[in-house]
């Protein structure tokens, strides 16, 4: 089964993400903050980062520099889903290694559901 | 003795007649020599007179020059902006009162020094190297160069203090490039306002789409039936507040879209675009409210050969798709739509041109202004938000092009905009 961890501050987006990644027999963490995601990768393996970029303290794209940058975690893939997301950031994001960039406010749920999972 | 009387006689009067000529002459010669100093006198006069001018002319053009070197060192000295100048070497020759303010440095200390020795130039965090520096290329080719705020340079000063900075660097020229002129102003106002300007901007954008996308996508799931069946009428229902936020969310988008190029916040990403395929696979997205209204489109060219252009697809693309849109909107069902190239040798003239509603003529002028929409258009279609057009015009202005329009009420309308070649 694959194993999701989203890092996505805003509850009731992780939790219809949750609800959706449930019916697709996803196996999913959520965490709140950088930091948050940054303890559970030292104790648990993930196939796929479901990443929010705009987050209290670190944010997404310090975070991802800090992933790539960490030869133990480098090879995690990371899909950016943000609300926003011009062409700037979403080439910065894609230059360091994030494997797809989602601007969530301009698809349906089940279109990223299926977008993220196809690449788990 | 009567013959040397005779004899005498004719030589008296040959001598008299002879006198009288030479007399006669020498009034002649006499007169002319006159006649010769006088006109001689008159010249010299003239010259005199010219040499008079002359000489004023010289004085006041000396003291017009006094007055403009009088001028130019007020202008310098009152600058808002501080001034450098350097010769050849980079050696500092001439720096003005706002440049010893902001770069901490007396007129005395600074003249004669080299200026990457008084200041630094630094692009973000790091330090702009002395080949780079746009003095020294300046120096080097002769042309001049302008650093703008979005280019993000600095000055640092020896003492550490750093301010970011805009500045100009021009060649003075005589048969060679002798020195060059740095005109510089500290930014840190403009920079602070146009800060404030991006993170209000990147925060309402935030703060408006993640409620919209939790509304967004909770009303997906009601109708998914992810919390049980719905009835019939609650499936409408949902389906009116879903339209609703749809929309709301292509507002949000257009609006945020348009405060980013009015703040500049927006730089044309340029990439070789074949204008056809381009055009082909734009149509192509919009394919099923074509075929909904069963339109037919045709695509015209009268290039010779289509040349390829430079622009930001995705720029380009939000503007054919705009009009696009609106003449697949404003076009009755079974309606013609012609989309057009053509080419004068400096720019591509792209039109899109429908049979439908036309706009009226007492409300052509107000088409590119925001949330207006023609009174036919809110009748044939209610859910418009008037913004569509105004991004058209932006962002077409963003690339130095044009946009205009011809329409006729009831018989269609076309849309024009410019692409440089």
């Amino acid at each position: 089964m694959k194993k999701i961890l989203i890092v996505e501050d805003e509850k009731p987006l992780c939790e219809a993400i949750k609800i959706k990644l449930n019916k697709e027999g996803v196996k999913n963490y959520i965490v709140n903050s950088a930091e948050e995601a940054i303890e559970f990768l030292k104790n648990d393996d993930i196939d796929l980062i479901w990443l929010d970029l705009r987050l209290p303290k670190m944010n997404g794209m310090q975070f991802l520099e800090l992933i790539k940058s960490n030869p133990e975690w480098k090879d995690k893939k990371v899909v950016i889903v943000s609300v926003s997301g011009n062409y700037e950031i979403m080439e910065k994001a894609k230059n360091m290694g994030a494997i797809d960039y989602i601007v969530k406010s301009e698809l349906k749920l089940d279109d990223i559901i299926k977008r993220v999972v196809a690449v788990a | 003795m009567a013959d040397i009387n005779s004899e005498l006689e004719r030589l008296r009067f040959a001598y008299e007649e002879e006198l009288v000529l030479h007399r006669a002459n020498d009034k002649i010669t006499k007169k002319l020599l006159e006649e010769k100093i006088r006109e001689s006198n008159l010249s010299l006069q003239g010259k005199l007179i010219d040499l008079e001018s002359a000489e004023e002319a010289m004085l006041n053009l000396l003291e017009d020059s006094k007055e403009l070197e009088g001028r130019l060192s007020a202008i310098i000295s009152s600058m808002g902006e501080g001034l450098i100048v350097v010769d050849i070497n980079l050696k500092i020759v001439l720096i003005n009162s706002m440049a010893e303010k902001l770069l901490e440095i007396s007129s005395e200390k600074a003249v004669g020094k080299k200026i990457n020795e008084i200041i630094s130039l630094l692009k973000g965090e790091e330090k702009v190297l002395t080949e780079e520096l746009p003095v020294v290329k300046t120096l080097k080719t002769g042309e001049a160069v302008s650093i703008d705020l979005e280019d993000n340079y600095y000055y640092q000063l020896p003492s550490g203090r750093k301010f970011p900075v805009i500045l100009s660097v021009a060649p003075l020229k005589g048969d060679n490039i002798t020195g060059a002129v740095v005109i510089f102003k500290d930014v840190t106002n403009e920079k602070a306002l146009d800060e404030s300007k991006t993170s209000f901007i990147s925060t309402a954008s935030h703060q408006l789409r993640t409620p919209l996308t939790a509304i967004r996508w909770y009303t997906e799931m009601l109708n998914a039936g992810d919390a049980g069946p719905l009835s019939d009428d609650q499936k409408k229902f949902l389906s009116e507040i879903y339209g609703g936020v749809l929309r709301l969310g292509d507002t949000l988008n257009l609006l945020l879209t348009l405060a980013r190029i009015e703040g500049g916040r927006i730089k044309i990403k340029a990439e070789k675009i074949n204008i056809s395929q381009f055009t082909d696979n734009l149509i192509k997205e919009l394919e099923p409210s074509i075929k909904k209204k069963n339109i037919s489109v045709e695509i015209k060219s009268n290039c010779k050969e289509i040349p390829d252009i430079n622009l930001e697809p995705a720029l380009l693309s939000q503007v054919i798709t705009n009009l696009l849109s609106n003449a697949i909107r404003y076009t009755n069902e079974d309606g013609h739509i012609e989309i057009g190239i053509s080419c004068n040798g400096k720019e591509m003239i792209y039109y899109i041109k429908d049979n439908g509603i036309g706009i009226p003529e007492d409300q052509k002028n107000k088409i590119f202004e925001k949330f207006f929409r023609a009174e036919n258009a809110m009748i044939k279609v209610p859910d418009g938000n008037g913004l569509g057009l105004v991004l058209v015009k932006s962002l077409v202005e963003l690339w130095k092009g044009k946009v205009w329009f011809e329409s006729e009420l009831g018989k269609g309308t076309a849309f024009y905009f410019t692409i440089p070649i």
